[in-house]
């Protein structure tokens, strides 16, 4: 056995004790660093006669060779093992909260009626608004609302003077736009509207969306179609709808809309006064006597309106008990939508 | 209103359920709100009987002992009620039975003994309050149970009548629609009867026959007042009026059954026999029945006798001439008065009745005949004695005239989009009542019948055939209708950008009523409020003409409930007058309590001017807006004066943020800071709508930073320093921040410590160490002369 041999089976034991890799530089600098054992052997070579440089040579590369892979091989079990140790002594608790902004919320109202806006907008209607603060002439007499007609009961009214009022829906944006802009007129117009009432069911501030379509040969089917997609784009494609007669001075005919009651599924609650259904907006065809306010040829031009009540609609959707909540601004339910 | 299903049977045979007639009504436009059974918690031991005689209760005068037949054998009761009389009948509950859930006992009144009591309506649960036991008269013998006269199965309907039915306010106005769907015979009630063939001597003017179009009055005299049968008074309980005595449920009762309203006179007050009916002279005054006294004007229509105002016409009659329990002559008025009238001297008196409510709707002239008639006929039944004699009327020519509609079969195609067979529109036409004069091809004349004051025109027999078709049964289409300019538009896109942007910056959006007190209204903004005229409260009283109040409200309402941490904004209008009515979008925000909630890794602090700042130096940012600055001027004196700011945009001032100011926050009790912003979005819209970013180069050479620590005076706006860098113009500075400011120990009084980081990189070269020395060591002795300060 000579030196060589010698130094490779010191270093083999050297590196099966090594337990970190501090040991293991120390190792590898004491064999193949600048001054180490193997190096010093290298360095020899040049010292010995020329018959024996080959072999030696030979040997002194192979155990170089030997004692870098052996580090190396060593070395990727020894970081494993203390990335293993390191990763065990670093776990956080995971189950407690993360860093966050706090979270924010929008009104259920605005988030509804962007909702329903959304739905009209990928059928081409365009938004319209107007004032809240409204002629008495655009928020009734044009609609076919003369003064002390009794559908004005139907809509108890702020008024601000005696020709101005809190308009009572969003139909005078109808007027105004029909006025500016000839058939063909398809907008959509939601906003504030304003009731003389406030009890369980009403609250003197409230939110519409209406929307209206006039152009040549404008059928009562389209309205329904329209109503239907948008009922079943806003509660989902399964919801069964119903017309029913009614009366608005604006439109003839006129309809009321119901969807089948959400809380009972049509088997009839106390939700919906066991009807199994439940009242979601109005609609008809323009009353050929409003189009004639604003100079339409109802002989060329016919139309259909629509409008809804978002707090309703809001309330069905997300299952709000009591419409007073939404004015009322409790965090506590602001944050939950 | 009110239906009765077994009384609305009496006109015609309807082959089908309840449920499914409810069904039909609700769909075709008399929506059913609600059924309900009055009878069904009435006991069945409960037994009509004669009342024979009424005597004093020996020791209690409040009481009296009544003996009274239940056809077998007689009873004597104790009876606490004061209209307790002999001769009608009433009703017994015997001990053993039930009534209102209790049982009922003999009891002990000081030494009498009730088996059982005699009962009023209340304690049947048929009226809200009753004065005294229930008398009737009735041919059902004494000993017949009362529920099988009010049986239990009678079921009543809540209709929704909407204004422009009003031919739908009564039982024959429903069976009509009825008949109408179903395609069945109606039959009116008999109303026949004898009179004495001889006039009165009753004469009837009208002085204005536009508001008063038809007038018949009838005199029946030899007339006994009392309770009437119970077949009358049931109708008058399930429609949810109240019995009075038999001349005036008649009146009522015919009203229901035929949906014409009218009126009885005591005959004896009418003086002269004379009916004048005539608009009311300017202050004029009547006594109504209910009490009241109303001052009129020339727009109110009277009837009047030869000398005063006898009744409102169409509305009440007034007390004087009111049926009492001695009258023993009437006079029935049966009338038609015009609907524009009533309403507006409902309107103006804000006062209403049955009659009215029909009348301004609208009541056939066809049925005044019927109504006088079937009153008479019925009043023969209740007053065999009763002496009537021949009927006035006096009417205009107008009241007998037809309305005319052209109809075209095509039009009806058009407007519903489905041709519907000319058979069945015929035939629909005719079951409601609407006769075809003249018809070719393509269109007919239609005869419209007087109970449709709705009808007017062709689109109303449009929406006749529709309903009657079944709107269910319409096909469903998406209209032709395209559209260039479509979608959002920039101003709704804009508005969401604000909200998600304060959503995602953890703000809660709220929504106020737009309406607030006016003091709180003036302490906010000095520009003229806009007052509601018939505000619903006191404190709803003023348009707002600043979000700020109703923020603060709602931020109180919260801290008050534990929500102490507030971090709120609200989107909406306010409202000033300034020559003309201003409505604006504005922008409020309110922060207050903690900036995060207390979490384990979260540094929580009380928020203050800067994360409003902050808030909004982020939102303008995010609008692309720039050339934006905060001002020290014009705040207003509910904020802290020196932590506000003012809001320009361009040149435009937008709006104020900062502190309230502690005077507020004393006024509210609040406890906790408030910090708020309110900015005007109409001139953040106009620049919004240009505002899109723009790419500009940057330098792909590295940058230096070089930091100086300045002391100079407190005073000194930092905004300055930063301006003074950015005038000295130096190509190679690309970015100027304040990183650190630090006042009092270690630095004098009235000084501060400001750490300035500049950075540089310059778009031609890698800088070298010299470059940037050079031009740093240029600006730092530029800032130590121009603010006087040191280095610290």
């Amino acid at each position: 056995m000579d030196n060589i041999d010698s130094i490779r089976e010191d270093f083999l034991r050297e590196v099966s004790t090594a337990g970190n890799l501090k040991d293991l530089e120390a190792i590898r600098l004491r064999y193949i660093g600048a001054k180490g054992l193997v190096s010093s052997l290298l360095k020899e070579i040049g010292k010995l006669p020329q018959e024996e440089r080959k072999g030696f040579g030979a040997r002194v590369n192979e155990l170089k060779n030997f004692v870098e892979s052996t580090i190396a091989e060593k070395k990727e079990i020894l970081f494993a093992k203390e990335t293993e140790m390191r990763l065990k002594s670093e776990s956080v608790d995971i189950t407690l909260p993360g860093r966050r902004i706090p979270s924010g919320s929008i009104h259920p109202v605005t988030k509804t009626m962007d909702e329903i806006t959304d739905i009209f907008f990928r059928l081409g209607y365009e938004i319209e608004y107007g004032p809240e603060i409204e002629l008495d002439k655009y928020n009734f007499e044009l609609l076919n609302i003369p003064p002390l007609h009794p559908a004005r009961d139907m809509q108890a009214t702020f008024y601000i003077s005696d020709q101005l009022v809190l308009r009572t829906h969003t139909s005078p944006v109808q007027i105004r736009t029909m006025l500016k802009q000839k058939p063909p007129v398809k907008i959509i117009s939601p906003g504030t509207v304003y009731r003389c009432d406030s009890d369980a069911t009403h609250t003197p501030m409230f939110h519409q969306v209406e929307g209206l379509l006039v152009d040549r040969d404008i059928s009562f089917e389209d309205l329904r179609g329209t109503i239907e997609f948008f009922l079943k784009a806003f509660f989902g494609q399964k919801t069964r709808t119903r017309f029913r007669a009614s009366y608005f001075p604006f439109t003839e005919p006129s309809a009321e809309v119901d969807i089948e009651c959400q809380m009972c599924m049509g088997k009839g609650c106390n939700i919906c006064k066991n009807s199994g259904f439940l009242e979601v907006m109005g609609c008809g065809m323009v009353n050929p006597a409003v189009l004639r306010n604003v100079n339409i040829d109802t002989e060329e031009f016919s139309g259909f309106a629509f409008g809804m009540g978002v707090e309703r609609m809001a309330m069905l959707k997300y299952k709000i008990p009591d419409l007073r909540l939404f004015f009322e601004n409790d965090l506590r339910f602001l944050r939950q939508f | 209103m009110r239906i009765s299903i077994p009384y609305l049977k009496n006109f015609l045979d309807i082959p089908h359920s309840t449920d499914k007639i409810i069904q039909d009504l609700t769909l075709n436009g008399l929506e059913v709100e609600a059924v309900f059974c009055p009878y069904k918690d009435i006991d069945d031991k409960l037994i009509i009987t004669d009342i024979i005689s009424v005597r004093p209760h020996p020791s209690n005068p409040e009481l009296s002992i009544v003996d009274i037949s239940d056809g077998k054998e007689n009873i004597s009761v104790v009876c606490g009620a004061k209209n307790v009389r002999s001769g009608p009948k009433a009703v017994w509950a015997p001990p053993g039975s039930k009534v209102a859930g209790y049982e009922i006992r003999e009891k002990d009144f000081r030494g009498v003994k009730s088996p059982g009591m005699l009962l009023s309506l209340e304690e049947l649960g048929l009226e809200e309050k009753s004065d005294g036991i229930w008398l009737f008269y009735s041919k059902e013998p004494a000993g017949t149970p009362l529920t099988s006269i009010l049986r239990k199965d009678t079921q009543v309907i809540e209709i929704n009548i909407t204004p422009n039915r009003g031919d739908a306010l009564s039982h024959l106005g429903v069976a009509r629609e009825l008949s109408a769907y179903y395609n069945l015979e109606l039959r009116l009630l008999p109303s026949d009867f004898e009179t004495v063939g001889k006039k009165s001597g009753l004469t009837i003017e009208i002085k204005n026959q536009k508001l008063c179009p038809l007038y018949q009055g009838t005199f029946a005299d030899k007339i006994v007042i009392r309770e009437s049968d119970i077949h009358i008074q049931k109708l008058l309980i399930e429609s949810g009026l109240r019995p009075i005595n038999n001349i005036v449920d008649l009146s009522n009762f015919v009203m229901l059954e035929t949906g014409h309203p009218n009126h009885t006179f005591d005959f004896s007050y009418i003086k002269g026999g004379r009916i004048i009916v005539r608009e009311a002279i300017k202050n004029e005054k009547i006594k109504l029945l209910n009490g009241s006294e109303l001052t009129l004007s020339e727009k109110n229509l009277l009837i009047c006798d030869e000398s005063s105002p006898v009744a409102l016409a169409g509305v009440m009659g007034g007390e004087y001439s009111s049926i009492l329990m001695g009258t023993s002559s009437i006079l029935l008025e049966c009338a038609i008065f015009d609907p524009d009238s009533i309403r507006l001297t409902t309107s103006m008196h804000n006062i209403s009745s049955d009659s009215s409510y029909r009348f301004a709707r609208g009541v056939s002239p066809a049925t005044v005949d019927y109504a006088t008639k079937r009153f008479m006929h019925l009043l023969k039944r209740e007053i065999p004695g009763a002496v009537i004699y021949d009927t006035v009327t006096v009417k205009s020519p107008d009241a007998d005239r037809k309305k005319i509609i052209s109809f075209r079969y095509q039009r009806a195609e058009r407007l519903l989009g489905k041709k519907i067979d000319k058979g069945f529109i015929n035939q629909t036409l005719k079951n409601l009542g609407i006769e075809i004069s003249e018809s070719n091809a393509d269109s007919s004349e239609l005869i419209i019948p007087p109970h449709r004051y709705d009808i007017s025109v062709e689109e109303d027999i449009v929406e006749e055939i529709a309903r009657i078709y079944g709107y269910n049964n319409f096909g469903l289409t998406l209209p032709h209708t395209e559209t260039f300019e479509t979608g959002m538009n920039v101003r709704d896109r804009f508005l969401r950008i604000v909200s998600s942007f304060l959503c995602h910056s953890g703000l809660n959006q709220v929504i106020n009523y737009t309406f607030i007190s006016d003091d709180i209204n003036s302490v906010f903004s000095g520009k003229e409020a806009i007052p509601v005229k018939n505000p619903i409260a006191q404190d709803m009283a003023s348009m707002r003409k600043s979000l700020i109040p109703s923020l603060i409200q709602t931020a109180v309402l919260n801290i008050n409930r534990q929500n102490k941490d507030v971090r709120i904004f609200e989107l909406g209008k306010i409202f000033f007058k300034e020559n003309e009515i201003v409505e604006r979008e504005h922008l409020g925000i309110l922060l207050s309590g903690r900036t995060c909630e207390r979490i384990w890794a979260n540094p929580s602090r009380e928020f203050d001017f800067f994360d409003i700042k902050g808030i909004a130096e982020h939102l303008l940012q995010t609008l692309h807006l720039k050339n934006f600055r905060f001002t020290a001027t014009r705040i207003p004196d509910f904020m802290h004066p020196g932590k506000s700011a003012g809001l320009v945009i361009g040149e435009v001032h937008c709006g104020i943020l900062g502190e309230l100011h502690p005077k507020i926050l004393k006024k509210y009790d609040i406890k906790q800071n408030i910090l708020i912003a309110e900015f005007d979005l109409e001139p953040v819209f106009e620049k919004f709508i240009s505002a899109y970013p723009s790419f500009s180069r940057y330098s792909p050479y590295p940058a230096v930073d070089r930091d100086i620590a300045l002391v100079l005076d407190r005073s000194i706006p930092s905004e300055e320093i930063i301006k003074e860098i950015e005038s000295m113009n130096i190509s190679i500075v690309e970015d100027i921040s304040v990183f650190d400011l630090y006042e009092g120990k270690g630095i004098e009084e009235g000084k501060k410590s400001l750490g300035i980081s500049v950075k540089y990189r310059s778009f031609e070269s890698t800088l070298t160490d010299e470059e940037v020395e050079k031009t740093h060591s240029k600006i730092v002795d530029n800032l130590l002369k121009k603010f006087y300060a040191k280095l610290r």
